[in-house]
């Protein structure tokens, strides 16, 4: 049997090819999306970790236990605890799965006093903290005298160490020696120390200090065995043992898959060892909790994002797979009339299907990791930057994945055998000489009820549009259902247009029936006589069109929109906030207004060859303004040189009314004249030519004329959310006044202002900010703030899989296109035959077909192009809310890039041409004798 | 109306051998009457109405129609000429399967570029091969002997000045088969039509006005 099915499987080559193409994309691209996910979310954590240190300083793999044995009297409390702790802390590293990198035990016994030899003063006595940390001479290195060595000494003193900090703290000298109070030794005679150097970190990066040598400000270490045998052995114990056990693991080799159980094990710990002398700390929880949200969100979305790719590909899988049983089904009649059973058949094509698979798995697997690469390294939609490769690994889901793909795909491969195996040779002859019928989807009215269920849900999903944005900006993901809808959304469109373009055909036909030429005559009746066929090729190229639009569009979309508002917010390339020096501390009213400033040299950035312009802009959001007797405080205040300001700012024309200009030389006019926002207008009752007084806390009042309204300014936003005093999160409205900075500073002197830089390569500012050593409070820079969104994994994830998708898309339009061209010729050769011996020329046939392709294929496309236009103005901004949080500060716009739309178009009219090519070669290959010698069987 | 002289064809079979199919066949067939190939299956009967009807080439030869050497025409040509001059009933039958009978019958003109009232010419020729009221059924709807005749009235709906029939009684019983033969004589005397066929069926011989006998690609009487 096999070797039945590799000889027909080598027989219909083209076919297999096909289906080959199919099952790759599908298996690859469904295993390649566990592991993306893994390697974008891994390097997310590694990122989040890394900017941890950046942020905190610290090292985010340290965890600490702290714990004491408690001697009361004569008595030790806690003594199992304290065991119970020490083994945990050093288990851990094995729990967590994560090697350590250092595991460092600090004992410390309680504080005690001690006489030093040769004291310098009366009662001169030192408390100090003696205890031992695990690897201290290996971390350390001795600013002065030496390290300690274990043991007792010459001068029968035990040798310690201690930090900077520490001989400064306590006053104590390299070399000197102290006798205990209190504190003995095992024989009882009173313990005695020597401090033999002073020590520091060897590296100031050296992770081992969880704590820094200065934070040890009363204690001295001893060799740690030395300590261990004399103070702290825990079957002879004599004093109270503190102890603090670090265990350092290694982030870096933490893995994404692992953070649940990870987080799951710390929360445990932290619930457990929360009290009295027990307790625990770690710097990574936090990080972990952020990292399982945002997991949760790219899992969601680059799933969701992946399902119409997925249905597009089964769509062609099973196209594919039905046309080759079209072509076999008289093979399976006689097969059946030779007594095979239905069993057998649906044999051979399980077999067929499963050997197509198998191959599908092996190659689509290393397929599914290169693309991994490949989204890893999307930046916008169809476009890649070389980032660090991402770190791809097969995982066990990764194999999952492809298995259910792999399954799917026989499945949808043999599940139209089913009834092609039934069909007996007497049935296939009826049905060959019956019209043909409508398909399923039509008789059920499949089109009008996925319509009307996507249409349903965009209706409610737009009803609901602020929960939707309230949902998301609490960090859930976006709704897969509203993703389906639009998917549905372009499907029930495309199989509706399918059932309707037929109609409209034959109306174009029956009025004109006189006037058709042969060929065109033909190409109609074709058309209309013969749905089935073409219902499926019309369907699929409606939704690879619409949905490749689709995608080019949501992509375009969310980045656009995006960096548009990113744009909006900063206002300019660069801006910058110098902290600037002051007399605060000399004076002695805490008033803002007394305090004055000094003005750090503008001049630097007018020289400065890399900056194109720059100009001072005031900002205070602390405004006060007086209108007929009302107040309103909290306004947003705007000081601004409104030439400059106009050249500097990075500002879309099409939020205002008019140019943005305008309003700039409206207000150059008037020293006094300002703009103030609508919502300010609205609330406030203000109308052009009022005046008012506003002031802030830098000093008095100044009249201002209002001279228009804006409904958005650079960087500002109507609405903010602000946590209430009952904690709830409620929307603020936020007031802008833009006036004069002279006037300003005429008012209230000269204060702190922001620079606003245009710069067309703003990487430069980093080196002007070294080279004049310019302390800042604010620094935005536009491209890093840009660079930052696309690192983001569910901007590269959906980058990534709307670029892969279109792709796919793409792949299968030309395959799917071509297969069914190359099968519709060879099924016909019959017909051409008889059309050539009835004195048809050649050219008139390449016209037949030509007119069938613009029937078919044109109109395909072009519903196509209409139902993707359409699924993205209804649905695109329902889908940009779960990219674009809370604030709606600007308003949203579906982008589309023409370059996508030629890109697509350009594809699609490239296999068209090189589809009539072929079919040209094809034609004029046929023979018409032998032609209608195959007709004859 | 139609000679050949010395029509030699060779296929080509694998192996890089080669078939004599047709050797050396010369015949005439005379304007208006029915010219009858007849032969074993193999013996070339089929070839040489390919060659005859301008869908294929002989290797060596000349074929003559009305005059015309048709050998030395280019493809364009022929394709006319098959348009108006020639019509065709294939061994099985050959209708294009989504055009009813009469959309078949009237495509032929149509491709004839045949102006004016083609619905009387069409109906005019279905009626002649006894099929008017059947005209709006589609091919699969009719039986054999009915799609036989249709492919009969779409042959003569242009008013060619041939017909060639390969074997248009070879799936009808003897009495259909005995009818479709009938109606080409008819054609022969009323129209004027030449009409060539080829059969195996002996119980037609007496119907032609010439029989030419194939044997391997030889004509062994004439």
């Amino acid at each position: 049997m096999l070797q039945f099915v590799i000889r027909k499987l080598l027989h219909k080559r083209w076919m297999v090819c096909c289906l080959l193409i199919g099952n790759i994309l599908l298996v690859s691209i469904a295993c390649c999306n566990p592991m993306y996910t893994q390697a974008v979310l891994q390097r997310m954590l590694i990122s989040k970790m890394d900017s941890y240190i950046v942020d905190n300083n610290k090292y985010p793999g340290a965890v600490t236990f702290t714990g004491a044995v408690i001697r009361r009297n004569d008595s030790f409390s806690f003594m199992d605890k304290f065991m119970e702790v020490q083994e945990m802390a050093e288990s851990l590293p094995e729990k967590m799965g994560v090697p350590a990198i250092w595991q460092i035990t600090h004992y410390y016994l309680d504080t005690t006093r001690m006489q030093p030899d040769v004291p310098r003063r009366e009662n001169d006595v030192k408390s100090f903290t003696i205890g031992f940390l695990t690897g201290l001479p290996e971390h350390a290195s001795m600013i002065s005298g030496r390290m300690y060595e274990p043991g007792i000494n010459e001068n029968g003193c035990y040798e310690v160490i201690m930090s900077l900090s520490a001989m400064a703290n306590l006053d104590l000298l390299v070399g000197e020696c102290f006798t205990g109070q209190t504190l003995t030794d095992a024989n009882g005679d009173r313990v005695r120390l020597q401090v033999v150097g002073v020590y520091t970190f060897s590296d100031a990066e050296d992770i081992y200090w969880v704590r820094t040598p200065t934070s040890y400000r009363a204690e001295v270490f001893m060799d740690e065995d030395t300590f261990r045998a004399n103070f702290a052995d825990m079957d002879a114990l004599r004093n109270t043992i503190n102890a603090y056990w670090y265990t350092i693991l290694d982030y870096e080799a933490m893995r994404g898959d692992d953070v649940s159980s990870m987080y799951a094990i710390l929360s445990g710990l932290k619930e457990n060892f929360s009290t009295g002398n027990y307790r625990y700390y770690d710097n990574c929880s936090a990080i972990f909790e952020d990292f399982l949200v945002k997991r949760e969100k790219v899992n969601v979305t680059l799933l969701v994002l992946q399902v119409p790719i997925f249905v597009l590909l089964a769509a062609f899988i099973f196209m594919v797979s039905r046309q080759m049983l079209e072509m076999e089904q008289s093979e399976i009649s006689i097969l059946k009339s030779r007594g095979a059973g239905k069993g057998q058949i649906i044999g051979i094509y399980l077999l067929q299907s499963t050997l197509l698979s198998i191959v599908g798995l092996t190659a689509g697997i290393p397929l599914g990791m290169w693309l991994c690469q490949v989204l890893g390294s999307a930046n916008a939609f169809l476009e890649f930057v070389s980032r660090k490769p991402l770190d791809v690994r097969f995982s066990d889901r990764a194999a999952v994945f492809a298995a259910a793909a792999a399954v799917f795909s026989v499945c949808t491969m043999v599940l139209p055998v089913f009834r092609y195996s039934s069909v007996s040779i007497v049935n296939q002859k009826q049905s060959k000489h019956r019209r043909s019928e409508k398909p399923l989807w039509q008789k059920t009215f499949l089109d009008f009820i996925l319509l009307g269920v996507s249409l349903y849900g965009l209706y409610s999903f737009n009803g609901q549009k602020d929960i939707l944005a309230e949902r998301v900006a609490n960090g859930a993901s976006l709704d897969p259902l509203l993703f389906m809808c639009s998917s549905l959304f372009i499907v029930g469109a495309g199989l509706v247009a399918v059932r309707l373009v037929p109609g409209i055909i034959w109306l174009v036909f029956t009025v004109g029936r006189k006037l058709w030429s042969p060929a065109l005559y033909a190409s109609f009746l074709r058309v209309i006589r013969t749905r089935k066929s073409q219902g499926f090729i019309m369907v699929f190229l409606v939704m690879t069109i619409a949905l490749g639009m689709f995608n080019a569009q949501a992509a375009r979309t969310i980045n656009g929109n995006e960096e548009d508002r990113l744009t909006y917010l900063t206002g300019t390339d660069i801006v910058l906030a110098e902290i600037w020096d002051n007399n605060a501390d000399q004076i002695e009213s805490a008033k803002p207004e007394d305090i004055v400033y000094e003005e750090p040299d503008f001049g630097r950035y007018a020289t400065c060859p890399d900056i194109e312009m720059a100009t001072k802009v005031l900002r205070n959001s602390s405004g006060l303004v007086m209108l007929s007797g009302k107040t309103l405080k909290n306004v947003n205040i705007m000081g601004i040189n409104t030439k400059e300001f106009g050249q500097v700012i990075r500002f879309k024309d099409d939020l205002l009314p008019i140019h943005i200009n305008n309003f700039l030389n409206a207000i150059s006019q008037n020293s006094h004249a300002i703009l103030v926002s609508r919502n300010f207008a609205d609330d406030m009752g203000v109308k052009l030519g009022d005046v008012l007084n506003y002031k802030c806390s830098l000093g008095d009042n100044i009249r201002g004329i209002v001279y228009g309204f804006v409904e958005y300014w650079p960087t500002y936003n109507a609405v903010s959310n602000q946590i209430g005093v009952d904690g709830l999160e409620k929307q603020v409205n936020e007031y802008l006044i833009v006036g004069h900075l002279s006037q300003m500073q005429s008012a209230w002197g000269v204060t702190p202002y922001q620079v606003w830089i245009k710069a067309s390569d703003t990487s430069f500012i980093y080196d002007f900010i070294a080279e004049h050593k310019i302390n800042y409070s604010v620094l935005l820079d536009i491209e890093q703030q840009t660079v930052a969104l696309k690192n983001d994994p569910i901007f590269q994830g959906t980058n990534g899989i709307l670029t892969v998708g279109f792709i796919v898309v793409l792949i299968l339009c030309a395959t799917g296109f071509l297969i069914y061209w190359i099968l519709s010729i060879q099924s016909r050769s019959l017909q051409f035959g008889i059309f050539r011996a009835m004195g048809m020329s050649f050219r008139e046939i390449i016209s037949m077909l030509l007119n069938e392709q613009l029937f078919i294929s044109g109109t395909a496309i072009g519903i196509g192009a209409l139902i993707g236009y359409l699924s993205s103005r209804l649905f695109i901004p329902l889908i940009q809310i779960s990219y674009a949080p809370a604030d709606e500060v600007i308003p949203l716009k579906v982008i589309s890039e023409k370059a996508d739309l030629v890109r697509l178009f350009g594809v699609v009219g490239c296999i068209m041409l090189i589809c009539i090519v072929i079919l040209g070669v094809l034609i004029s290959r046929i023979r018409i004798t032998q032609a209608l010698k195959l007709g004859e069987d | 109306m139609l000679r050949t002289e010395g029509v030699v064809k060779v296929f080509p079979i694998s192996g890089g051998r080669s078939f004599t199919a047709l050797d050396n066949v010369s015949i005439h067939c005379p304007e208006a009457q029915l010219t009858i190939l007849r032969g074993r299956s193999g013996s070339g009967k089929t070839t040489l109405m390919n060659i005859l009807s301008a869908l294929d080439m002989p290797t060596k030869g000349k074929v003559y129609f009305n005059g015309r050497d048709i050998v030395r025409m280019d493809e364009h040509s022929r394709a006319k000429l098959r348009r108006h001059e020639i019509g065709y009933v294939f061994q099985s039958v050959a209708l294009i399967p989504m055009m009813t009978a009469y959309e078949n019958v009237e495509y032929a003109l149509r491709l004839a570029r045949t102006k004016g009232d083609r619905r009387e010419r069409v109906t005019e020729c279905l009626r002649m091969v006894g099929l008017e009221k059947r005209m709006n059924h589609m091919p699969q709807e009719m039986s054999g002997g009915e799609q036989q005749r249709v492919a009969i009235a779409r042959a003569i709906a242009h008013k060619p000045k041939v017909i060639f029939a390969d074997e248009p009684t070879a799936e009808l019983d003897t009495g259909t088969g005995l009818q479709v033969v009938k109606i080409f004589r008819e054609l022969c005397e009323n129209e004027k039509i030449t009409v060539i066929m080829t059969t195996h069926d002996n119980g037609l011989m007496e119907l032609g006005d010439r029989v030419y006998q194939l044997e391997d690609g030889v004509i062994v009487n004439g």
